[in-house]
């Protein structure tokens, strides 16, 4: 399977993104190891992985993306950009200076027009922490509310893949359940909402 | 493209199965009703007077509100506020795109967490063994650069010619110019480029996709084979302990390799090993030559010490004898020759009889 069938797959099913955080895991650290050596310890490497694959994912999901790299290229050229970041957060970027030069960074699977990071999210607003809260109840009660908003807002499933996927008779049975879900969720939010007001 | 009628059709289903949903109601009406009333009992009033339902004010708030939740959704994904040219400034809606837009933030970072948590979980042991893989590899290595070191060492502790010294390099330099030659004259002959074939003119996405396997549908180019040649030759003398000549071929081999950026990824990557790997044998190999003649110099510049101070004591060991001797004969010098005398003459004690 090629990198185009991969992120095939991977945009049909999120576990497909599993053969892939396996397969480049120990290359993205090998090299974290070699770029970064002893500036970031083993956690710090492990948590950039992490980050990567999310951001790798994010943009995977997104129907206007396209991969001009290879998934490892791409994947180790965000962990650069990520390790960075860290570095700056932990005061030694100034005090680093890479073994690896530029020149070099092509034989690491390395692009330097690769700039994709995480995004960083904003402090959380009060109907944002009540959504929060209101999500945890609704993923511990159970049902398929949930997982249908998760699909929906996170992994990006259109109307169609939610109906095949939850088994509706068609897309506007789907609609319709994602839109009692919502409104079940924001009724849970609004209480949660009032009452930390009280 | 979003219709305003067909969303207020499909919420109206929600509320109850009782509203029947047919084309002889206005629907035109009933939509400005929707999307622009803010009280209950006026928007029940205007329903019923149309002939269409009898509805209650909560299930028109409940329609309302699924109404702009979908429109909501839409006007987040499009970032457009206007449906059908129409501004909606509605209250309610307002407070829906809000709660849209705080939805598409929670959902992501609750399924940050997910997706880590999916990926993490119940880890397969493939995933373990590929990190002792890795650490096992980094050993080897190591253990291989070393025993490389110590045949360089070996070696140069035996031959002595093998030392890089200013002359010598110059020697190799020369060595390897006619070396490099390869090929020279077929290469100028021979196009750089293999030509295009037809099929990668139609498909250009396939052969933009560097992660499709590569199928090279021409004869080698010639600066990859010439590359290759080059790693050869220096792989050989790597291995006949002259690291920094196969280090200018190593280069040399690079250099070629950057003409066709496309080709041998995997050599250049070897190519980018050999050079590091030979720039710290050379540097081992300077270092060490270094301290062997400053050793020398310095062992060398010691001895030359100890043997003029040997000198020099030894000098003052015989003067002092000498001295000794001059100031016994100049003391003693009656009864010495009185002694001397009757050793040698005739008369002398020794020949005396009685």
């Amino acid at each position: 399977m090629n990198d185009k069938e991969r992120i095939a797959s991977i945009r049909e099913n999120q576990k497909a993104l599993r053969t892939v955080y396996q397969e480049c895991r120990s290359r993205a650290m090998a090299f974290m190891l070699a770029y970064f050596g002893d500036n970031l310890d083993d956690t710090d490497r492990l948590s950039i992985y992490h980050d990567a694959m999310i951001v790798f994912y994010e943009r995977v999901i997104d129907p206007e993306f396209e991969l001009k790299a290879t998934i490892q290229t791409y994947l180790n050229s965000v962990c650069r950009n990520l390790g960075y970041a860290r570095l700056r957060e932990n005061g030694k970027l100034r005090s680093f200076d890479s073994k690896i030069n530029e020149d070099q960074l092509a034989d690491f699977n390395i692009e330097v027009g690769i700039e994709d990071s995480l995004k960083k999210e904003q402090k959380m607003s009060a109907l944002e922490k009540a959504l929060d809260k209101a999500f945890h109840s609704l993923k511990q009660a159970g049902g398929h509310c949930y997982n249908l908003l998760h699909d929906s807002w996170y992994h990006n499933l259109s109307d169609q893949q939610l109906a095949e996927k939850y088994s509706y008779a068609n897309t506007n049975a789907a609609k319709q359940q994602k839109i009692k879900c919502q409104k079940r969720l924001k009724d849970l939010a609004q209480q949660f909402l009032s009452i930390s007001y009280d | 493209m979003i219709s305003l009628k067909h969303i207020a059709q499909s919420t109206l289903k929600l509320v109850d199965e009782r509203f029947r949903v047919s084309s002889d109601q206005n629907w035109n009406e009933l939509v400005t009703v929707l999307m622009e009333e803010t009280n209950f009992y006026k928007a029940i009033q205007a329903i019923s007077a149309s002939g269409n339902w009898p509805m209650r004010s909560n299930e028109f708030e409940l329609w309302q509100t699924y109404f702009f939740m979908e429109l909501a959704e839409y006007c987040h994904r499009t970032k457009n506020l206007s449906v059908e040219g129409k501004m909606i400034e509605h209250p309610t809606f307002m407070e829906l795109l809000e709660f849209i837009q705080s939805l598409k933030k929670v959902t992501r970072l609750r399924g940050q967490e997910d997706l880590i948590d999916e990926l993490i979980k119940d880890p397969l042991a493939e995933v373990n063994f590929k990190d002792q893989l890795i650490e096992h590899l980094i050993r080897r290595q190591k253990r291989e650069e070393l025993q490389d070191l110590m045949d360089l060492w070996e070696a140069e502790t035996r031959h002595d010619s093998t030392l890089l010294t200013p002359e010598n390099a110059d020697i190799l330099d020369l060595d390897m110019h006619d070396t490099l030659d390869i090929g020279g004259e077929e290469d100028k002959k021979q196009p750089a480029m293999p030509k295009k074939s037809p099929l990668s003119e139609h498909t250009p996405i396939e052969l933009n996709w560097k992660a499709a396997p590569a199928i090279n549908p021409g004869p080698e180019p010639v600066a990859s084979r010439k590359a290759k040649s080059i790693f050869e030759e220096a792989k050989k003398l790597e291995r006949t302990g002259k690291p920094q000549l196969a280090l200018k071929h190593y280069y040399y081999c690079r250099q070629e390799l950057k003409r066709q950026p496309e080709m041998s990824r995997s050599l250049n990557a070897d190519c980018a090993t050999a050079i590091a790997r030979c720039t710290a044998k050379v540097d081992l190999a300077r270092q060490h030559h270094a301290s062997v003649h400053y050793s020398d110099l310095e062992q060398s510049g010691n001895g030359r010490t100890s043997r003029v101070i040997q000198r020099v004591l030894w000098a003052l060991v015989l003067g002092l004898i000498a001295f000794i001797g001059w100031r016994v004969y100049v003391v003693y010098q009656a009864e010495i020759m009185e002694y001397l005398g009757y050793f040698f003459q005739a008369k002398g004690r020794l020949f005396l009889s009685n």
